[in-house]
């Protein structure tokens, strides 16, 4: 964790100096995040801490100078998070952002990261912009975006024969991105979707757009709800006996593994979600997810597993070109593709990083033989039905 | 309220200050700080002049905001016309809200000017332009006048510094003029003002206009210095933000705002690194300030200074 | 967009049973408000803490719901009355902005705290079993927690307006915040009173807080955005007026749920419009007046 936190106000009174320090003694990543605020849970010091053991399982060293890593709190305001990202990239010498669990902040700051030549790997983040009007040579989009959020669940339950679906999405552009990338693509597959219903977010009560969502018999109750929302929306699908369903399905596009663990197993249990991470997919995940929960006592979510292996995959890749030149770097991975648990992965050219994911459905109490056994694979998903292609009408990087 | 001597030495020590500030401090903190300096300050016309506490005032810094960040990027305004044109739509607002609330007092009028904000912060959320939480972004800074390149840090920094002494100055020459004192007058005694045949409501509606104008001077110039608009401005957080700053560094002095200003935004930005939970450490200082500090930083230090009789900011809103 | 009848019914009962859940968080509310001249917007991280009692109730001391419906509200009162006697009680005699500030103030403090110590996940709390299972009632399933919450309401809201209106208890407290020299001439310690009431309006959010547990996920953020809300019904009903909050509580419930069903983006919002419409055409509340 951090050394005394007296330190850290003196720390940064010094580094208010615009003092630049001359020349690369050591590489430096910074963890932005929400350390106390809304998203502390899903993001915060779990994401210092992923961080953390990329770095001491890397050996915190490369090309011979050692790594340092610095996290700061945005509290979840997108414009403190400029702020503090601007003073790192300009006077503090910080070679890679990642984290930054706001997309108008994270928009910007891979904007400033073409613009100073630094490095900015989306680790959390999930808007699309920023593999189209904001891609940029100098980041890649490490984690899932709306597009494969949307498409995962889509392409595994349609193969298993859902055909229609209800969507119950935030009042926000995630949910209007979300249903804008689902409902093209259920219409491809020959599904339909029977209603979409936008909730203004930190709602309470789902009760009315459950019993809609009920009432339209639709095969899959789609919801874009996200954490606090999302618990909310289940705990009242059971109480009003919506859920579980012999008929209906729900599927989760936006879920984290600390949610599931808040509401409990029997009110989740039957959620159908797309994991890029789940702790005990395979060995090199199940290290990870040990290591992790021996100094935090919980499970990572994927979004600490994606600031994990992003930066794995960073400093890896310096290693392997000799350099820490931010689009070396970006220019090596699109070339030859990015380390990520144990396989090389495609980094196209807009920046955005191609992998395939599993379907999990959340377990019953029942089937739960550990804590934080809460997933059961149901469906893996490949590349092609996960990323829609490029479009070079929006990103110029793409040819 | 102050001998002018001290003003005039405080005046040149704080432009000494801003002048060698950008040397010992990051430069976009220090412009984030002087457009929450002269956001309070707006906000302090409205309340600690006026006597209007408006609890929506986000409204204005943030529709200024959003409205500049659009007319410099998509309309390609230069700066001076964006930033403008974020005070002018401010301004309407204010106008617009003035109109509906001005009739009522104290906590009704409070509770009006937030669902009003809470309205606008609907729309700011359902209007395509705004893009939701994505936000406005890639705002061009653009040239100032056609001849400063603000791309560069000190250009920006010295550009929100001379905004804000603008502003800042034509707030002070309202709180001194004829217009000042009878909006001093009203706030603390309105029947009597009214019974000395002022239009009280004409007063207060013009000065909560000037007020959200310069709020919304304070949001545009933030949003092009930064470069993009989100939500976070038009959120009802940043009005309580404001009102703490302003009740900080004393609602009744002249430049307590600016001090409470500092103060917030440099707690936001120097515990960052810390870890430690910001909101209950800004909840505490702002109980303690209404506890014991209620004059404010400023006003306690002015009222130790002067040892004279207190002249206490008591009668906050009509 | 098409909704059949039963499905409407559904909908509208919904926001029948929200309403009364609204009323009960808005009778704490009120009776400060209404009767103390206190803006106290605490009252949402009340509510919070009521739910996290109920859950460390169960979680560290096994004490169930039941137990929680007593024990809980008792200790969000007792924090309650600290903060009166400690702190609120200090700005009375000053213009009552400083009471909605102050009570800002210890918003962000108690919200701060827990968004820090538990994280905004939320904590599980099961419905207990005796109040599981439902009704079917053809166009709608009706869970049974969700009638006993309504029954709690309407018993709350009765009992608190009788013993306003009609008690000993409730003419001296009303007197006593409009006439605090006279009352105290007549040998009644008003500060205690003020307390006392303070107190019970507090509680009262906790128990609302208890009620919740089992239904609203138990996270610190869970007062934050239903605080406007409630001042939002109690604007609306009347400052002073029980029956006003209890009767636009419910009424917006309503509102809510329809709006819920045409437009639910607008959901949230359209309850400011009727706070503004009521604060423009009669300030004091459809049922108020003035002080």
């Amino acid at each position: 964790m951090r050394p005394s936190r007296l330190l850290g106000p003196l720390a940064v009174l010094a580094a208010l100096t615009s003092v630049a320090v001359a020349g690369e003694n050591s590489v430096k990543i910074g963890v932005l995040t929400d350390l106390t605020s809304f998203a502390s849970t899903a993001m915060g010091p779990g994401s210092v801490l992923a961080g953390q053991l990329a770095v001491e399982h890397f050996g915190g060293k490369v090309l011979g100078k050692p790594v340092e890593l610095i996290s700061a709190d945005m509290q979840s305001k997108p414009d403190l998070a400029v702020q503090i990202a601007r003073r790192w990239y300009e006077a503090e010498n910080v070679d890679l952002i990642v984290d930054v669990p706001a997309s108008a902040a994270a928009i910007s700051i891979q904007a400033m990261a073409t613009e100073k030549d630094k490095l900015f790997m989306a680790t959390v983040a999930a808007t699309p912009v920023l593999t189209l009007k904001g891609c940029s040579p100098n980041a890649v989009h490490w984690v899932n975006n709306t597009s494969s959020l949307a498409r995962s669940p889509v392409s595994a339950l349609m193969a298993d024969g859902a055909k229609t679906w209800f969507l119950i999405m935030p009042d926000y552009q995630i949910g209007k991105d979300l249903v804008a990338e689902a409902t093209p693509f259920i219409e491809q597959l020959g599904g339909k979707v029977l209603d979409v219903v936008y909730f203004p977010t930190g709602t309470g009560d789902f009760t009315q757009y459950l019993l809609r969502a009920q009432a339209s018999g639709a095969d899959v109750i789609g919801a874009g709800a996200i954490g606090l929302d999302l618990s909310n929306l289940m705990k009242q699908a059971v109480e009003f006996n919506i859920l579980p369903s012999s008929k209906q399905r729900l599927a989760a596009f936006v879920l984290n593994l600390s949610d599931v663990h808040a509401v409990g197993l029997q009110t989740m249990q039957g959620v159908y979600v797309m994991q890029e991470y789940y702790w005990d997919r395979n060995d090199l995940m199940r290290a990870f997810g040990k290591a992790f929960f021996a100094r935090f006592n919980r499970m990572p979510n994927f979004t600490h597993s994606s600031n994990y292996s992003a930066i794995t995959a960073y400093l890896k890749t310096v290693q392997d070109i000799g350099t820490d030149d931010p689009k070396k770097v970006v220019a090596r991975m699109k070339e030859v593709g990015a380390p990520r648990w144990g396989e090389q992965v495609k980094v196209r050219a807009d920046g955005r990083v191609l992998f395939s994911a599993d379907l999990y459905r959340v377990k019953a109490p029942s089937e739960s033989k550990e804590p934080w056994d809460y997933l059961k694979p149901v469906a893996a998903i490949p590349i092609d039905k996960m990323f829609p292609p490029a479009d070079p009408g929006q990103c110029s990087l793409v040819r | 309220m102050g001998d002018g001597r001290t003003k005039l030495t405080l005046a040149i020590l704080g432009i000494i200050v801003i002048l060698i500030a950008p040397h010992l401090f990051y430069p976009l903190f220090l412009v984030k700080v002087i457009c929450f300096a002269l956001f309070a300050c707006a906000f302090k016309l409205a309340m600690g002049t006026a006597g209007l506490l408006s609890f929506g005032h986000a409204a204005f810094f943030g529709g200024g905001a959003y409205v500049a960040a659009h007319v410099a990027k998509v309309w390609g305004f230069p700066f001076e016309l964006a930033v403008l044109a974020g005070a002018a739509s401010a301004a309407l607002l204010g106008l617009a809200f003035g109109v509906i609330s001005i009739r009522r007092h104290g906590i009704y009028f409070a509770m009006i000017t937030l669902a009003l904000a809470q309205l606008v912060y609907f729309v700011a959320l359902q209007a395509p332009f705004t893009h939701s939480e994505d936000g406005i972004q890639g705002v061009p800074r653009g040239y100032l006048f056609g001849l400063v390149d603000l791309s560069g840090t000190y250009a920006m920094y010295y550009t929100s510094a001379g905004i804000f002494l603008i502003g800042f100055l034509i707030i002070v020459r309202i709180i001194h003029s004829p217009f000042g004192k009878i909006l001093d007058a009203i706030r603390e005694d309105p029947a009597r003002a009214l019974s000395l045949g002022y239009d009280i409501d004409r007063f207060r509606l013009l000065a909560f206009v000037l007020s959200a104008a310069l709020s919304g001077l304070a949001g545009a110039t933030k949003t092009i210095a930064f470069q993009f608009a989100s939500l976070t401005d038009v959120h009802w957080a940043t009005s309580g933000d404001v009102i703490l700053m302003a009740l900080l560094g004393g609602i009744g002095t002249t430049f307590g705002p600016v001090v409470g200003a500092i103060v917030i935004v440099s707690l936001d930005e120097f515990l960052a690194d810390s870890g430690l939970p910001i909101q209950p450490i800004i909840g505490t200082i702002f109980v303690l300030c209404i506890l014991l500090f209620r004059n404010g930083v400023v006003g306690t230090l002015e009222r130790w200074l002067k040892h004279s009789a207190p002249k206490q900011a008591e009668g906050l809103t009509a | 967009m098409t909704m059949s009848l039963p499905v409407l019914s559904g909908q509208l009962l919904v926001g029948l049973i929200n309403g009364s859940f609204y009323a009960i968080l808005s009778l704490g509310l009120s009776i400060i408000f209404g009767l103390l001249g206190i803006v106290n917007l605490t009252q949402g991280a009340f509510y919070m803490v009521g739910a996290f009692f109920a859950w460390m109730l169960l979680q560290w001391l096994g004490i169930g719901y039941w137990g929680a419906l007593i024990l809980a509200p008792l200790g969000v009162a007792a924090i309650g009355v600290i903060l009166e006697l400690v702190l609120i009680r200090r700005i009375y005699r000053l213009d009552h902005s400083y009471g909605l500030l102050l009570t800002f103030g210890l918003l962000l403090i108690i919200q701060g705290s827990f968004v820090y110590i538990f994280g905004t996940a939320g904590q599980p709390y099961p419905i207990p079993d005796e109040l599981r299972g439902g009704y079917n009632l053809g166009f709608m399933f009706l869970p049974k927690y969700r009638v006993w919450v309504v029954v709690v309401a309407l018993g709350l809201c009765f009992a608190t307006w009788y013993s306003i209106e009609r008690t000993w208890l409730g003419r001296t407290l009303r007197a006593a915040t409009e006439k605090p020299a006279l009352t105290r001439a007549f040998g009644i310690n008003v500060p205690r009173l003020v307390t006392v009431g303070f107190g019970l309006g507090v509680g009262l959010s906790g128990l609302a807080g208890v009620l919740a547990a089992p239904i609203y996920a138990v996270s610190p953020l869970m007062g934050a955005d239903i605080i406007i809300v409630v001042f939002a019904v109690v604007v609306i009903g009347g400052m002073g007026s029980i029956l006003g909050s209890i009767v636009s509580g419910v009424s917006l419930g309503l509102l809510e749920g329809l709006t819920k069903v045409v437009y639910p983006q607008a959901s949230s919002s359209v309850i400011f419009v009727m706070m503004i419409l009521v604060l423009l055409v009669k300030p004091t509340g459809l049922f108020g007046w003035e002080k």
